[in-house]
């Protein structure tokens, strides 16, 4: 069979300094916009007992205020030329950026190396972004419909691990959070050496590695990085959680443990949610949602992770249908996957589908950025952008079956039941 | 208390950079025609990366499904929805299958303005699926088997939804400023007019409004205006049929203030939207209600962001949006806050808009705003797909030719008295509508001082 690789590469150059930063630098000079990209050694999993939600606080507090920055006027500065920033925390990184017109690519430098290098945290803007932080868990969370699955799904399938909490952490620790702790936090985990700065984007690579050097290569670095080990055990027995929540449609959730980010069983894995749920034509939407109606939606979601992986099934089951009887249903359709594996038809669909969204995905200098950082911290290797597709292409078909039954058929499973409340269903 | 690590070089980091001179960002041109039968073409061409998209915009939305009957709130919707359930020559898994196949995307969907068909693909997939798109629009079955199974599917989305508060809010908060105007129902419908919908309404839906001049496709991407156009004439040519003439439809007028709650069951938040009626898309004086808006609430350091987030810390987000339609539009605050400080929140969104009425803003604030529009014009301009929804704009509102090629030099030339003039005129915190999804016990308690509260029934849409 011929592969279909697309042959368009996105090429980098690269330098370290000699504080360790490593800096990416990707050239695009189509639109007058450059993307720069901090992202930082540095998660949830990171966080001892008693500051569980700190890396995320704490990368609101990187908002706050550094030497030569007031509180605030980072967004300010980037606002005033017409740019966007944001951030976010996961279990494994944290990760800065802001996307601006291409001639204030040295504003933002300047901005980013302030921040790694001072910050200037008071006890009232600390109180302020900690009520921001709890109004945000409450949003995106507590009053969410669904809102805490994840904290079952991960605190289940990863007890004993760094990914076992939230990222949001709790209220309580949240609270507790002090002025001392932010600054030993930023001393242990902000510095250079455990950092990636990528700029990508309108530059002249020559120009903006002069002004990479000029804003970064005066940073200190302090490299005695504190690492707790992240040991992941596999789940012992397979195991039941019933949760009530405000909600109307009952949802059923399978999970599993699988390998972590970058293996070629995490790949294999992909074939195999895209082939049981996410598009119209998989198996499982297909008879779930459109023939017997039995399910408003189902979707397979592979949530890849730097040491270990979570592969969960999620239905949500429509009104005058058993639970039971609609999970049973569908756990027959995943053992058929293991017996029967797929057609060469629906391998083809994935394939072609994979195809497309990596190509897709990269039109937007910002989205480069985000996925150089990741591989750098990942696996310290920035081509690996351009061999994603090949990656894919390289699964062969019977190995799909054969990864869904090492990982999926023979291992335990967590099952986390979500009910209405008021028991309407 | 600082943390200031040691540096090991002189370099005065007190005074940010200057920034480089700006490049030149001009609205790219983009070709445009129309055919025999009256189907505008635009054709945004970009060969950098082998993706091409076309997308169908049929200048008829759910404002218009009342002239199909009272109760036929969603029909727009459903009707674009059902394009894809089946044709003449495919039946709806066939259509999935095909589809999926190609890695390509077909979506449909409708919102006020417009009914929608896109597909989107690799350029050595666009003929498959382009096929498939001429199809789905042209050949229609609307089966009444797949009739029932998106009906039963949005039913089901509606019993979902009621657990969420912000659009629990927003529902009450629409009905609330539009009243029997069509912008007051919803895009999706509701239970009572999608579960009474049938095959012959969306059929009468389809003939009405599925007309070539009532047509604008625009070609995105790795396609050349030749090999587009050709294209649309091989599929297309033969298309007759004209849309039913439409009258101008009036917006509605500005609202009567109200207090509404919605019972949100468990809720550990208020869902906050507070707004009134305002502008129409065309209307000449967008810009300069819109950069008043960017000013309250239309970016990150906007004044209600910094007031109710960055100084009382009372919300995660909080920001204003104009929302402006062909025939109408609302401007409001969207926010969710802790119930107990429902009313704090409410005073402080009061005090902001009466500020902006009653004092212009600085020449700094303004400044800030201009560079802030000015800048961010390139970076919505980052993507082919990005560039053909301004070009859409332009045809589906009636925009003037000039217009996004003027708006930057437009934007520089407003003054803080022609701000202040436009908050004076359009800004009305005496008449918002207060729309809050929540604790109804304990926000109905906390809100008395803004008036009478009036507790919306969970059963109206």
């Amino acid at each position: 069979m011929t592969k279909t690789v697309t042959d368009i590469k996105i090429g980098f150059e690269e330098f370290t300094l000699d504080n360790g930063l490593r800096c990416i630098m990707h050239r695009d000079n189509n639109n007058p916009i450059v993307s720069v990209t901090v992202g930082y050694n540095v998660g949830s999993k990171d966080e001892k007992r008693g500051s569980f939600g700190i890396a995320h606080l704490f990368e609101h507090m990187m908002f706050q205020g550094s030497a030569n920055v007031a509180k605030n006027e980072h967004f300010g500065y980037v606002m005033k030329c017409g740019g966007s920033c944001n951030a976010f925390t996961m279990q494994d990184a944290t990760v800065y950026f802001d996307t601006l017109p291409s001639n204030n690519l040295e504003t933002a430098l300047w901005l980013e190396s302030d921040r790694m290098n001072s910050l200037d945290i008071t006890h009232e803007n600390l109180e302020n972004q900690k009520s921001v932080v709890l109004e945000e868990k409450k949003q995106v969370f507590d009053n969410a419909p669904y809102g805490n699955l994840f904290n079952d799904i991960f605190g289940n399938l990863f007890a004993g691990s760094g990914y076992e909490h939230s990222v949001i952490g709790t209220e309580e620790d949240i609270r507790s959070f002090t002025v001392e702790g932010a600054l030993d936090f930023h001393n242990k985990f902000y510095s250079p050496c455990n950092a990636i700065l990528v700029v990508s984007g309108d530059i002249d690579c020559a120009e903006s590695e002069a002004m990479i050097r000029k804003y970064f290569t005066g940073l200190r670095t302090k490299c005695d990085i504190p690492r707790m080990e992240n040991i992941i055990t596999p789940l012992a027995e397979s195991k039941s959680i019933d949760r009530k929540d405000n909600i109307q449609l009952p949802a059923i959730n399978v999970c599993y443990q699988i390998p972590k980010a970058g293996t070629r069983e995490a790949y294999a894995l992909e074939y195999f949610s895209e082939i049981l749920g996410n598009s119209e034509s998989s198996r499982l939407h297909r008879k779930f949602v459109y023939e017997k109606q039995m399910v408003k939606a189902i979707r397979l979601s592979n949530f890849t992770l730097r040491d270990a992986g979570a592969l969960v099934i999620r239905a949500y089951v429509n009104p005058g249908h058993d639970v039971e009887n609609v999970r049973k249903e569908i756990m027959l359709e995943v053992d058929r996957f293991m017996d029967e594996g797929c057609t060469e038809e629906e391998f083809e669909r994935v394939r072609n589908g994979l195809e497309f969204g990596a190509t897709a995905k990269h039109l937007k200098v910002q989205n480069i950025a985000v996925e150089t950082v990741f591989n750098m911290l990942y696996f310290n290797d920035a081509m690996r952008i351009n061999e994603e597709t090949e990656r894919y292409l390289e699964v062969e078909r019977a190995e799909v079956t054969e990864t869904a039954q090492r990982y999926l058929g023979n291992s335990n499973n967590l099952i986390v039941n979500y009910t209405p409340k008021n028991g309407s269903n | 208390m600082k943390n200031i690590n040691i540096l090991t070089d002189k370099l005065d980091r007190s005074v940010p950079p200057v920034p480089g001179l700006p490049k030149d960002v001009n609205f790219p041109s983009f070709y445009e025609t129309v055919t025999s039968n009256g189907i505008t073409v635009l054709v945004i061409e970009d060969r950098r990366l082998p993706l091409v998209t076309a997308r169908f915009v049929f200048k008829s939305g759910a404002y218009f499904d009342f002239l199909h009957g009272a109760e036929k709130s969603g029909l727009a919707s459903v009707t674009s929805e059902m394009l894809s359930k089946g044709t003449a020559l495919r039946s709806a898994t066939k259509i999935a299958e095909e589809t999926d196949f190609l890695g390509a995307t077909l979506s449909t969907g409708a919102d006020f303005d417009a009914s929608y068909v896109s597909c989107y693909s690799l350029t050595k997939h666009f003929d498959s699926i382009f096929e498939i798109a001429t199809d789905v629009i042209r050949n229609p079955a609307f089966l009444e088997e797949e009739l029932s199974r998106v009906k039963e599917q949005r039913l089901n989305s509606f019993l979902a939804m009621k657990d969420d508060g912000d659009y629990l809010a927003s529902r009450a908060y629409k009905k609330g400023i539009f009243g029997s105007n069509p912008l007051g129902s919803s895009v999706d419908g509701n239970e009572k007019s999608v579960s009474g919908m049938t095959t012959e309404d969306l059929v009468e839906f389809y003939r009405m409004h599925f007309t070539p001049d009532n047509l604008i496709v625009a070609f995105v991407g790795d396609i050349s205006p030749e090999t587009a156009v050709e294209k649309l004439e091989k599929c297309f040519a033969d298309v007759k049929g004209e849309g039913a003439e439409m009258q101008n439809f009036s917006p509605p007028p500005l609202n009567e203030p109200k207090i509404l709650l919605t019972r949100k069951e468990g809720a550990v938040q208020s869902s906050l939207r507070v707004g009134h009626t305002s502008i129409c898309r065309n209307d000449p004086d967008f810009v300069n209600v819109s950069v008043m808006n960017t000013i309250l609430g239309g970016y990150f350091t906007s004044r209600i962001n910094k007031n109710l987030r960055e100084v009382h810390g009372f919300t995660y987000s909080a920001r204003s949006a104009l929302s402006s339609h062909r025939y109408g539009g609302d401007l409001s605050v969207i926010t969710e806050v802790k119930t107990d400080i429902t009313a704090n929140t409410i005073r402080e969104i009061l005090k902001e808009m009466n500020m902006l009425r009653d004092v212009a803003p600085d020449s700094e604030e303004l400044q800030n705003v201009k560079n802030f529009i000015s800048g961010n014009f390139p970076l919505q301009l980052e993507t082919p797909n990005s560039v053909a929804t301004k070009a859409i704009n332009l045809k589906l509102f009636g925009l003037p030719e000039d217009y996004y090629s003027t708006y930057i030099r437009k934007v520089n030339q407003l003054t803080s008295e022609e701000i202040h003039e436009t908050a004076a005129k359009y800004l009305h915190p005496g008449r918002l509508v207060m729309s809050i999804a929540g604790d109804v016990e304990a926000v109905s308690k906390l809100v008395s001082e803004f008036g009478e509260p009036e507790i919306i029934s969970d059963n109206q849409n």
